[in-house]
């Protein structure tokens, strides 16, 4: 069955413009997530209007190769500058910079690029062993389960993630609102279009995500001071030796790599969880002499093999239920459907040379992260010595065209400012954003499966309990309900 | 009241808002259309119903608890005016950027956006400035019109590099 997949995606995936277009993806990670304040989630934002111009394959190969590049990206900057690039690396300043600090800043820096990369591969394996069970498991769903499973989704992203529970549930609740503007798929009624015929078809989600995310973070950027500093950064050149430094540590690799699988396939855990998760395990289980905090070569396999292995995990539900296992694979989720296909049990069964052809780039960008990672390491270096005054208006700039270049339409660069706007209010008043892209996303397959649900129903709203899974997905949600205001509670009374 | 209770008021009336411009939608124009009522089938109005009935009870709760003190925005560091006024600025040179941007065209506009936005950051080396916008500029109509075959706004004036 595996095998299917791949013999059906190889023509798709072995064109020179999916190889091509995965190896750049890789590098513009590497660069968006060294750099501060970018990151892959912005890499794939800012470069999504460009990708779903291309062949589905090639897209998704650009945009999950810039995921895979920028999850490890941020390491160069948390070792070289003591500033993680990404959330991602946080945890590895706690080995990488002391390391660097020792005069091995090009160990460090080899040691997490090949960390990085063999966690994503063993995320990949997981990957191409799962996904296809697990769709094969849900094609046996129905409206009911569907339903439950979106509100599932956006529930475990709220628990799972941090910060206020009711504030990650305000802004959920405001995606799921802006996905209901436009032209009702059942009724054919407008809805929210305020007579106008832009608003037919709704927002378009690039000029929506591109400005809450790209336009909020470069305002944020002007409020601070070092806009015209040049970073003092030392060239590092990681050699092929540092792989057989890191394979060393084959079972930390493995276990980091494990857990980081794990945590990406529950929607709402992350890079970061797993990371500081495996560095916990790590230390926990530390032989006498390693002294971890302190320039330990075993923490950053720790933390970088998790926070790769993490892109793996998450692409399980996504690809094979539709449900997003974070912001970053949200918008990998809205790129596809944009592309004209549906990730779900559906895609594995109609599309089997997409499916193989993602699984195949996906592994294949882990082994250009190797290659690229060490070999141009350099470039990354000099890139971090880029003052901002130079990115913030080349990043604004890149937001407008394209998002202009989406459907040559002004009215989605005045969409892409007025949430530039939001998200900058959201920001201020600390309410998260990435709920409010999931929101966007399981809108229309929440109401579309609920409102299909009582339609085949005799018996109402019985029907989400009458079925086993549904059932089951229920409970889940009712626990995740508690767990809401477990954790509000607890909150209250910390404060 | 501080600036983080503000924030936190603000932020709430643009949910409230939210809630009575669906409200007021359901009432009004759904109603005129036949889609506000009925099986799950006409009635497009049980979603978008159903979620502001949620988020008005979200709203209520977090007022309830910013009333009580357990506002986790409470820790905000709040920027020096000049630092405000730098952003504020920008965000205005970028909406007039994106408002003049079909009219005069992208060449036009693009150029004094960078050279303002670079300006206002404390760049004041003149030749630098006029050759970062342009390179920049420039390089990103090539790429997107070159290869990518977008066609970008030519304004009143119909611009163009032919490549």
């Amino acid at each position: 069955m595996i095998i299917d997949f791949f013999s059906a995606g190889f023509d798709v995936f072995s064109s020179p413009l999916a190889l091509i277009l995965t190896f750049t993806g890789i590098i513009v990670g590497l660069v968006v997530g060294a750099m501060p304040g970018l990151g892959p989630l912005m890499g794939i934002i800012l470069l999504l209007p460009v990708a779903i111009g291309l062949p589905a394959v090639a897209a998704m190969g650009f945009l999950i190769a810039i995921f895979v590049g920028g999850s490890c990206g941020g390491s160069i900057s948390a070792i070289l500058l003591r500033i993680p690039g990404t959330p991602l690396a946080a945890a590895t300043l706690y080995d990488g910079f002391p390391l660097a600090q020792k005069g091995r800043a090009s160990d460090a820096i080899g040691i997490a690029i090949t960390s990085s990369a063999i966690g994503g591969l063993i995320g990949g394996i997981v990957l191409v062993f799962c996904a296809p069970i697990l769709a094969n498991f849900a094609s046996n769903f129905a409206p009911p389960e569907y339903a439950m499973l979106a509100i599932m989704g956006l529930f475990a992203i709220v628990v799972i993630s941090g910060g206020s529970v009711i504030k990650g549930l305000l802004a959920g609740s405001f995606g799921l609102i802006i996905s209901t503007i436009g032209t009702d798929s059942f009724s054919t009624g407008l809805r929210f279009t305020f007579g106008s015929h832009n608003l037919l078809n709704g927002f378009h989600i690039v000029a929506v995500v591109v400005g809450l995310f790209a336009i909020s973070e470069m305002t944020f950027q002007m409020l601070k001071r070092d806009l015209l500093e040049i970073p003092k950064v030392k060239v590092a050149r990681p050699g092929l030796r540092t792989i057989s430094m890191t394979l060393k540590h084959y079972v930390n690799l493995v276990r980091s790599s494990a857990i980081g699988t794990f945590f990406g396939a529950i929607p709402g855990a992350g890079g970061v969880i797993s990371s500081f998760t495996s560095y916990a395990v790590a230390k926990a289980s530390s032989k006498p002499g390693e002294k971890y905090g302190e320039g330990e070569e075993g923490g950053v396999v720790a933390t970088e093999s998790a926070n790769n292995a993490t892109v793996g995990g998450t692409l399980v539900p996504t690809l094979s239920l539709g449900i997003p296992g974070d912001a970053s694979s949200a918008m990998l989720l809205g790129a596809l459907l944009i592309l004209g296909f549906i990730p779900g049990p559906a895609m594995f069964e109609n599309n089997p040379d997409v499916v193989g052809g993602i699984f195949m780039v996906y592994l294949l960008s882990n082994v250009f992260l190797l290659i690229a990672g060490i070999l141009a390491t350099p470039l990354f270096v000099y890139v971090l010595r880029i003052p901002k005054v130079y990115l913030i208006p080349s990043i604004l700039l890149l937001c407008s065209i394209g998002t202009f270049a989406l459907q040559a339409s002004v009215f989605d660069l005045q969409v892409m400012f007025a949430f530039g706007l939001i998200g900058l209010l959201f920001r201020a008043a600390n309410y998260p954003l990435a709920p409010v892209v999931i929101g966007m996303i399981l809108g229309p397959i929440l109401e579309a499966n609920f409102r299909r649900s009582l339609l085949i129903s005799r018996e109402g709203y019985w029907i989400f309990l009458d079925r086993p899974v549904s059932a089951s997905l229920v409970t889940i949600n009712a626990l995740l309900i508690l767990a809401m205001i477990y954790i509000t509670i607890r909150r209250m009374r910390e404060s | 009241m501080t600036a983080s209770r503000f924030l936190s008021v603000l932020a709430l009336g643009f949910f409230v808002a939210v809630i009575i411009a669906v409200v007021w939608q359901i009432e009004t124009n759904f109603k005129e259309q036949g889609i506000a009522s009925g099986g799950p089938y006409d009635n497009a109005a049980s979603f978008p119903r159903a979620v502001v009935f949620l988020i008005g009870f979200l709203v209520l709760i977090q007022c309830a608890l910013d009333f009580i003190g357990t506002n986790s925005s409470s820790k905000l560091k709040i920027p020096a005016r000049s630092d405000l006024m730098r952003a504020g600025i920008m965000l205005f040179i970028f909406a007039v950027y994106l408002s003049v941007l079909e009219t005069i065209g992208y060449h036009l506009a693009t150029i004094p956006m960078i050279f303002s936005i670079m300006w206002i950051c404390g760049m004041r080396n003149l030749t630098l400035l006029i050759c970062t916008a342009v390179f920049v500029s420039t390089s990103f109509a090539f790429v997107f019109e070159v290869f990518l075959n977008v066609v970008l706004p030519l304004g009143i004036w119909t611009i163009f590099i032919p490549w």
